[in-house]
């Protein structure tokens, strides 16, 4: 009995003691860091909550929607459970990182962040939108709902088609050659007919029906892409880690870049940090060949151009790929000078091709060993990359 | 068949050659040991009493303050002997292996030491070089005329005036003989040009006061200039104080002067330096102006603002308009504007030098202080923008398209298609592909 007495005594203390900072173990979905990208469910103890029972931190509190209360770990909902630590743990690692390279101070100046999860109506919008508002007094993050969208309610330009790209580059080389030889014989018919070989006319239809049925197959191709590819993708921001990271470095460093942070050129930078602290290469590996961001395709080399960065199109994977290179250059030096380029945002409406290589430039000044050398280095990498 | 033989053999030596290329070149170079025969280095170490090279420092000082001497009697003052041995020879040695002294030095007294030997042994003669013939080029050169204007008649300045007043290797041999046969010049100084002559060693036609005279006016003149691009990085920032890092980098690091070496290595290759090209291609004043050219550059590419101005009437006011420039449109515009500066000196200089290379403009800038050395290797790749390297594949692919072009004739009926198709298949993948887009300009620049 008298051990059972000194064991709760025990407990008591440890609440006691530790009742500002509590640490639950829990199930989080996260991905394993030998570049596979596959998620998986891990047992992960939460730290800093203020209760065992919310997910309620002192740097962290997630609530659903429009709710003021935080929202309980042992709730009956167990797939909004998943996701609230999911992200509560995303968000500690996002936090661990940035207090790691710019000391704690930095970190612990950011009062609570409040995250929203399942904001707005169902399928109100095509995309899962992601958003940072940020007040002097309260900061938040918000998270979309679950998606699923259906392929055909995509644009062309949104969906993967390697059938119908194939096709079209046949479709399009094939009719010409048809049509220049429909073109030769109808000179030959005209100019010397005693030479013209066979009958003209059938000669003649069968060109035509050839291109006919060149054409009807491009726009049965993309039908039959449809068949190949999955029907219906399931978004869900607040399960993808990456984009966690993404959004929490926004918010810490988004004092500089405040009212700027739609721009391609800043939400490409905070991808990088992303990648950082995920500590994969697999951003880099699903994002090659990508680079701007239009659809994949074997035949179209990707290139830059200034009109995408105003279009639906947004060039973040472009800016990401840009980093990327300064990162694969710069091996040893490469975080610093990409970190520093975030103070140089002083435009309101940043562009890649300018303000975001002026601020890396200027970055590089101040952090770079060598600047007059690392400066050239990176002109080297932007000229290559097109701009 | 046979034919499909010699073919066959013909790709096998060629690739072969291919293959081989300059890198035993490269892996057998060190940086000391290059400009000293291996026998040479065995018995430096070998040998022991070696002179300090404060000698050398103080007999350059009093030859500055005193008349200019040839660099024969120079050497001798050096070592205080009537005769020069083989143990005097060996301490220049030994200084250049500790690298106390720079190469253009070590080889205008190693040039006196060899020339001496070969003097001991050989003797160079003139006679059998009737004085009929010795009349008839004197004419043809007006060899007394251009001999008046000379300084002295120093090997150095003796080799010079060869040099300049023909380009003909057959025609420099008959000037050496007629002014021996003339009396203009005496045994030393034609035993000297003519084992220069026979043995091709790459001889510096420059004096030793000059030489110095030139590195006075040339080392560091820029240096004040490119100190000023330096400042410019530790500018303050306006605004709010930054979020820092935690740890900052550290200042240097080793790769960067690995780099440089490979520049090094390049040009040491071959039998004359970039460093005694350039002082003996050039006039002080020539070399800081090529170096300006270079300076001029980086400073363009450091500005802070670009624009260009329309000014559409220039009798109304405010009636004008301007484009700014977007950093890369700075950058590409900066080394366009260095292209043309070079092709502008080399107009310049035609005279005196010819055509200047753009190594030697870089080598030029880091002797005027414009670039450190571990620059030089960037600086150097601003020339792939007009006048860019065919990449090692490209070689590959060129000797195959010539070869199955050929083949697609020779080849009998059912091989040439084979060797056609491959012409087509090349020029389809290979072909196709864009010029690195370095060198155009971006999808939206004018530059």
């Amino acid at each position: 009995m008298a051990f059972f007495k000194s064991l709760i005594i025990l407990f008591l203390l440890f609440i006691l003691t530790d009742a500002n900072s509590a640490s639950v173990e829990m199930n989080v979905l996260t991905r394993p860091k030998n570049n596979s990208s596959k998620p998986k469910i891990i047992k992960v103890a939460l730290e800093d909550l203020k209760s065992l029972s919310e997910f309620d931190g002192e740097f962290f509190k997630i609530v659903q929607a429009n709710s003021d209360k935080a929202i309980a770990i042992h709730g009956p909902d167990k797939d909004l459970v998943l996701k609230g630590a999911s992200v509560y743990y995303h968000l500690t690692q996002a936090k661990n990182f940035w207090a790691n390279k710019l000391g704690k101070n930095a970190v612990d100046k950011l009062k609570q962040v409040i995250i929203r999860l399942n904001v707005g109506e169902e399928n109100l919008a095509l995309v899962n939108a992601t958003f940072t508002l940020r007040e002097p007094d309260s900061l938040e993050l918000w998270f979309g709902r679950p998606l699923a969208v259906n392929i055909d309610d995509l644009p062309d330009y949104r969906r993967e088609m390697p059938i119908g790209d194939l096709f079209q580059y046949l479709g399009t080389s094939g009719t010409s050659i048809i049509f220049s030889n429909l073109q030769a014989l109808t000179l030959e018919k005209i100019l010397y007919p005693k030479y013209s070989v066979g009958n003209y006319w059938i000669t003649g239809l069968v060109h035509v029906s050839a291109i006919a049925l060149l054409n009807v197959a491009v726009a049965g191709a993309k039908f039959f892409d449809r068949l190949i590819a999955d029907k219906r993708y399931f978004k869900d921001t607040a399960m993808i880690p990456e984009s966690v990271y993404s959004l929490y470095s926004l918010l810490l460093l988004g004092r500089r870049v405040n009212g700027t942070m739609t721009y391609p050129a800043v939400r490409g930078m905070m991808d990088f940090f992303a990648a950082e602290i995920a500590g994969t290469k697999r951003l880099n590996k699903k994002l090659k060949g990508y680079t701007s961001s239009r659809i994949k395709s074997f035949f179209k080399n990707p290139q830059y151009q200034t009109l995408l960065e105003y279009d639906s199109l947004g060039q973040e994977n472009f800016v990401f790929e840009l980093l990327y290179s300064i990162k694969s250059a710069f091996k040893d030096n490469y975080f610093p000078l990409i970190f520093g380029a975030h103070h140089y945002f002083n435009s309101q409406s940043p562009t890649i091709h300018r303000e975001l290589l002026e601020s890396l430039l200027l970055s590089c000044e101040k952090y770079c060993r060598n600047p007059f050398t690392d400066k050239l280095k990176l002109y080297e990498i932007f000229g290559l990359k097109g701009l | 068949m046979n034919r499909l033989i010699v073919i066959f053999l013909t790709i096998l030596f060629q690739t072969a050659a291919l293959a081989g290329g300059t890198d035993y070149l490269k892996n057998s170079w060190t940086a000391k040991s290059r400009y000293l025969p291996s026998k040479l280095v065995k018995e430096i170490t070998n040998a022991s009493n070696f002179l300090p090279v404060e000698i050398l420092h103080s007999t350059i000082e009093d030859h500055l303050a005193g008349p200019d001497l040839c660099s024969v009697d120079f050497a001798r003052d050096l070592f205080g002997k009537a005769v020069l041995d083989r143990k005097a020879f060996l301490s220049i040695s030994k200084w250049r292996y500790d690298n106390l002294i720079d190469d253009l030095f070590y080889r205008q007294l190693s040039f006196v030491f060899q020339v001496e030997t070969y003097l001991q042994h050989e003797k160079a003669d003139a006679s059998d070089f009737s004085e009929k013939k010795a009349m008839r080029y004197e004419k043809k050169y007006e060899l007394r005329k251009g001999w008046a204007k000379l300084p002295n008649s120093c090997v150095s300045t003796v080799f010079n005036f060869v040099q300049t007043t023909t380009s003909n290797p057959w025609g420099r041999k008959k000037i050496i003989h007629t002014l021996r046969k003339l009396g203009i010049i005496n045994d030393r100084v034609f035993g000297s040009l003519e084992f220069a002559r026979k043995n091709k060693r790459a001889f510096v036609a420059l004096e030793i006061r000059s030489y110095l005279e030139k590195l006075k006016k040339v080392k560091g003149a820029l240096y004040s200039e490119r100190k000023k691009i330096e400042d410019k990085y530790t500018r303050s920032q306006d605004g709010e104080a930054p979020l820092e890092l935690a740890n900052r980098p550290e200042s240097e690091n080793e790769k960067t002067q690995k780099a440089s070496k490979s520049f090094f290595i390049k040009h040491f290759e071959k039998n004359q330096t970039l460093h005694e090209i350039i002082y003996t291609k050039y006039t002080a004043e020539q070399i800081v102006v090529l170096a300006s050219i270079i300076l001029n550059a980086s400073k363009r590419i450091e500005a802070d603002s670009v624009s260009i101005n329309f000014d559409f009437d220039l009798t109304v006011p405010d009636d004008q308009s301007i484009y700014v420039l977007s950093p890369m449109e700075k950058y590409r515009l900066s080394i366009r504007m260095l292209e043309l500066d070079l092709k502008k000196a080399s107009l310049a200089f035609k005279i005196g030098a010819g055509n200047i290379r753009y190594e030697e403009l870089v080598y030029a800038s880091m002797e005027a202080g414009v670039l450190k050395e571990n620059e030089l290797i960037q600086v150097l790749k601003f020339e792939e923008f007009w006048n860019p390297k065919n990449p090692e594949w490209k070689k590959y692919v060129n000797f195959v398209l010539s070869f199955s072009t050929t083949a697609s004739l020779a080849l009998p009926f059912p091989y040439n298609f084979i060797a056609a198709g491959a012409l087509g298949l090349i020029q389809s993948t290979f072909f196709r592909q864009k010029k690195p887009k370095n060198e155009e300009h971006s999808s939206y620049g004018i530059f």
